[in-house]
Formats: C-alpha cells, structure tokens, sequence
C-alpha cells in the first residue's frame, strides 16, 4: 500500500468519515430485491445521510434518494473524490483542480436557463433550486479512462427542472455550458488544451430519465469547487466527461449539440458517452476499471451497472456507431 | 609533455562510466522515494508506469546525445557512459511495460491480443521495444567480438527507429497536453539530422582522399 504525503490543500484524514461508517450505511445489493424500473429507498432506521468532512457548508432539507450499490461498492473517501479531478479548467493534471481551483468564487452565482422553453431567464442559483427537493443519491462514477468511484452527491431531479422550465415539442435535446473565467480557471487561458467554454448535452428523454440529476454537493455537503461547484450535471451511466461542471447556461435546443469532446476528438469521444465495456477507446479497454483505492481492475458494467434504468434508451441503437 | 599534461583517456572513461551508473540509478532512487512519499496519488500504479515510460524516453534521449556529444567535442571518453545509459533505458522500458501487461491488463492474454489488435499506439510502443531488444541482447563485449564491430555498430542504428517509436508512442497516448512530447519529438529530430549530417560529412571526405 502506498503513502500518501499530505499537501496543505488536502483534509486531514481526523475530518473524513472513516470507511466503516460508510460501509454499514445503505448497503444497497444491486437488483436483488428491487422491482425493474422501481426507485428503491434505503430501509428506514438507517442512519440517514452521509456525513461529511467539515470543508464545505452542510446542506440542509435533503432527503434519501435512489441509491444502488453492490456489496463491493464502498463509498470512496471524500479525500479522493476530492483531490483526484479531471477539470481541465484547473489544468491537465489529476492534481491540478484541488491545487488551482482555491480562487474560484462560486458565490454568487447565476444559471441562465434560455431556448426553446417558456420559463426562461437569468436565476439566481438560490432561486434555481428553491423549488425542487434536495436528494442524495449514492452513484457509481465512471471516468472514460478506466478509473472509478463511488460518490454520494446531493442534487436535484434533472426531470423537475425540466418539466418546469416547460420546453417546447421541438426541444429535443439540452445543452450545457461551463462558466468562462479565466482569470479564476487557470487552464482556460490556453485555448490549446480544449476550445472553451466546455459544452455537453443531453437527449431530452436521457434528461428525463430519474438517475439524472444536477448535483450541487456531495458527502452531506456543498461541492468543492475542483468537483464543479456549485452545480454540475451527474448522469451515473454516462462517463465522467459528460457530467459538466460550474454549469452557467442551460439551452433547450431543436439539434444534438455539440459537446467539446467530441469536437476536439471526435474519433476518441463521442456525444452519447455511454459506459459501455464491449466499445473499447482507441487507446485502451473500455472492459474492465480500476475502483480508486484497489490495485487490481474490475469489470465494467454495462451502463455502469444502471443498464435496467436506462437500456431502453437506447433501444435499437447502434451503441459501436453511436460511443 | 609532461605525464601530468598527458591525457589520460582510460582513467576519464572510467570517471564517465561512474557518473552514467549515477545517471542511469538517480530514476529508480526517485521513484522508489516518491512511492514511499505516496506521490503517485489516488491511482498509484498507473502514475507510476506513466512516470517509468517518461523516464525510460529521457534516458534514451541522453543515451543516444553521447554519439552527438562526442562528434562535436572530440573527446573520446564521453562514449563509455553510452552502454549504461542505454542498458538503464531498456531496463526501465521493461518496468513499464511489466506495471501495464501486470497491472493495467492484468496479465489477461485476452486484453493483451485484444490491445495489439485494435490498439495502434501501443502496437507503436511494443514495436520501440521489439526493436530494443537486440540492442540491449548484444550489450556486452563478447557480443562485439562475435558479430564483428562493423556489423555490431549497423545492428545499434536500430536505436534511431526505436527511439522515434518510443517518443510516438508516448505522443499517442498522452492527452491532450502533447508539449512534452513534441519537446522529445524535436530532440530525436536533433538527433536524426546530426547523424545523418555527420553521415554525409564523413562521406565527403572520403571523397575527396579517393
């Protein structure tokens, strides 16, 4: 086992959780006991809600959401989660956004929800949520290249916002935008990493699905802001990729947008970003991941082990063609 | 001349050799320091394989600037540290190939078939040590004697295709970060034009003697 030297910006290991206390939490076993399609709550008597390390400001009013976990799924440590980023907006680096992202000021914040919708203007983030119940949602995150997680995010049903920006019949896709500023983001100033501003997107009934959410903490508190504070987008079937960051624009749009992967690699990344094990990337498996904290790989599941929440859809989908 | 004066090459080989064995050892000292520091992080294993492969290139780099660094100085005693080096890179490549096919693959033969079927850029670094190989087999003296030195000296120019691979290996699989890459790629362009300049020098005089 390797040791790890403390930098000053990392949590004292006194302020983590420790592993235990997650273990005896929630211990979901995947699909055994849960009818297809059902949303599954933990038993009641458990102990409600992660606790989290103290960093950021505890989030209040969440309740239980759908979590589905293997036994082999323990909770990664807040420690990781928090310090091994890929945010390319801080740097290339795993260790970039939690050494480059101290100046990032995610407060006050605004979301501009515009497009083909009738609720549409400049919100506060406050406001943004207010309507809409804060839940904690325990997923697997899998990064295109081969490393995982398992996180307990707070967020919002992607679908609530949705239905209550009320889009148009001609909305078929959303569009997401990160934040511009350079000045705080210092991996912006090269438009040589990735054309900025990061855009993903989303097939409106992927929007709709119920695992969609968009995330403004995780561990019982607010995001740090190297994990996309103060609002990111957490599909857990997708890669990580998908899940944009600092999300400042949200666009109900006719056409698949274009997200900035796949316009800077188009042959390595493309829109739908499904974890799949049988579609390897050009330059490695796709089969197998490493859990961070194990040595050895594990198998990768197909749609990262939600394939009965969202198989269908992709019905009929050439998912080769369609990476 | 007095024997103070008197260059005493074998002794300034025998100096060479000892700081290319510092050289070719400081690598595996870092990593074994940065592993007890826990530097490599959250996923450790491959950190360290991506910091084994970087090694491995720049001491290839540094191995292959001892024929420049000996052309434009004159001094013979530079060539002793070339061995080393060179026997320290191949060494290197083999840790980082042992932690992917180990770790990463997980000594699976299916992953390992799948990965040279579908997979070019490591197909591009198998082929850097494929081509090694005989360089590092034939690094001995006897080997010299056994193939003749004009045979052992055209069997080593397999080092340029092999470097050029194992910089394009590491060009294809870094991210979208590819300065230090394209650095590598501009020295082993360096090192490419200074042989085949020295090459055509040589030829010319030649020329001219005939």
């Amino acid at each position: 086992m390797l040791i790890r030297i403390k930098k000053k910006s990392d949590v004292v290991s006194s302020e983590i959780t420790s592993p235990s206390v997650y273990l005896n939490r929630r211990q979901l076993i995947a699909a055994t006991g849960l009818a297809a399609g059902s949303m599954a709550f933990a038993g009641k008597g458990e102990p409600a809600l992660q606790q989290g390390p103290g960093v950021n400001a505890k989030l209040e009013n969440v309740k239980e959401g759908y979590s589905k976990l293997a036994q082999n799924d323990p909770m990664t440590s807040y420690e990781a989660a928090a310090s091994y980023n890929n945010f390319y907006e801080f740097g290339t680096a795993k260790e970039d956004p939690v050494e480059n992202a101290g100046n990032f000021k995610p407060k006050p914040w605004k979301v501009t929800v515009d497009g083909l919708c009738k609720l549409s203007g400049t919100f506060d983030l406050d406001e943004f949520l207010k309507p809409h119940q804060l839940e904690e949602r325990i997923y697997r995150l899998r990064c295109v290249e081969a490393w995982s997680m398992v996180i307990p995010w707070i967020g919002i049903s992607l679908a609530d916002v949705v239905k209550r920006h009320e889009p148009s019949g001609d909305a078929k896709f959303i569009r997401f935008e990160t934040i511009v500023r350079p000045e705080e983001m210092p991996g912006q100033r090269s438009r040589f990493i990735l054309p900025w501003p990061y855009v993903e997107g989303l097939r409106m009934d992927e929007a709709m699905n119920p695992l969609s959410i968009l995330a403004v903490g995780m561990y019982g508190e607010t995001l740090p802001n190297q994990n996309g504070a103060p609002l990111r987008l957490m599909t857990p079937w997708k890669y990580g990729f998908k899940n944009v960051k600092s999300i400042v624009r949200i666009s109900f749009v006719d056409k698949q947008p274009k997200n900035t992967w796949n316009e800077a690699t188009p042959h390595e990344y493309g829109f739908y970003a499904n974890v799949n094990p049988t579609v390897d990337h050009p330059r490695w498996s796709q089969a197998k991941e490493r859990r961070i904290g194990d040595f050895l790989k594990r198998d990768t599941l197909m749609f990262n082990g939600y394939e009965e929440e969202v198989a269908s859809l992709y019905a009929g989908m050439d998912l080769k063609k369609h990476y | 001349m007095t024997a103070v004066e008197r260059p005493n090459l074998a002794a300034y080989a025998r100096l060479v050799k000892r700081v290319a064995t510092v050289i070719a050892l400081a690598p595996a000292i870092i990593l074994c320091l940065q592993v007890i520091a826990g530097d490599f992080g959250w996923n450790p294993t491959r950190a360290f394989m991506d910091t084994v492969g970087r090694w491995a290139i720049r001491l290839f780099l540094l191995t292959m600037a001892v024929g420049p660094l000996h052309r434009l100085t004159g001094w013979s005693p530079w060539l002793a540290a070339r061995r080393r080096l060179g026997v320290a890179t191949f060494a290197y490549a083999c840790v980082h190939v042992a932690v992917y096919v180990g770790f990463e693959l997980g000594w699976s033969w299916e992953m390992i078939i799948d990965d040279l079927a579908d997979r070019g850029a490591i197909l591009v670094g198998v082929i850097a040590l494929t081509l090694m190989l005989p360089l590092a087999l034939t690094s001995w003296d006897g080997a010299i004697s056994r193939i003749g030195g004009r045979a052992w000296r055209r069997l080593h120019w397999l080092a340029y295709p092999a470097l050029a691979h194992a910089v394009y290996h590491f060009g294809l699989m870094v991210g979208r970060d590819k300065r230090e890459a394209l650095a590598y790629a501009g020295i082993v362009v360096a090192l490419l034009a200074g042989r085949i300049g020295a090459w055509w020098a040589r030829r010319n005089r030649r020329r001219l003697i005939s």
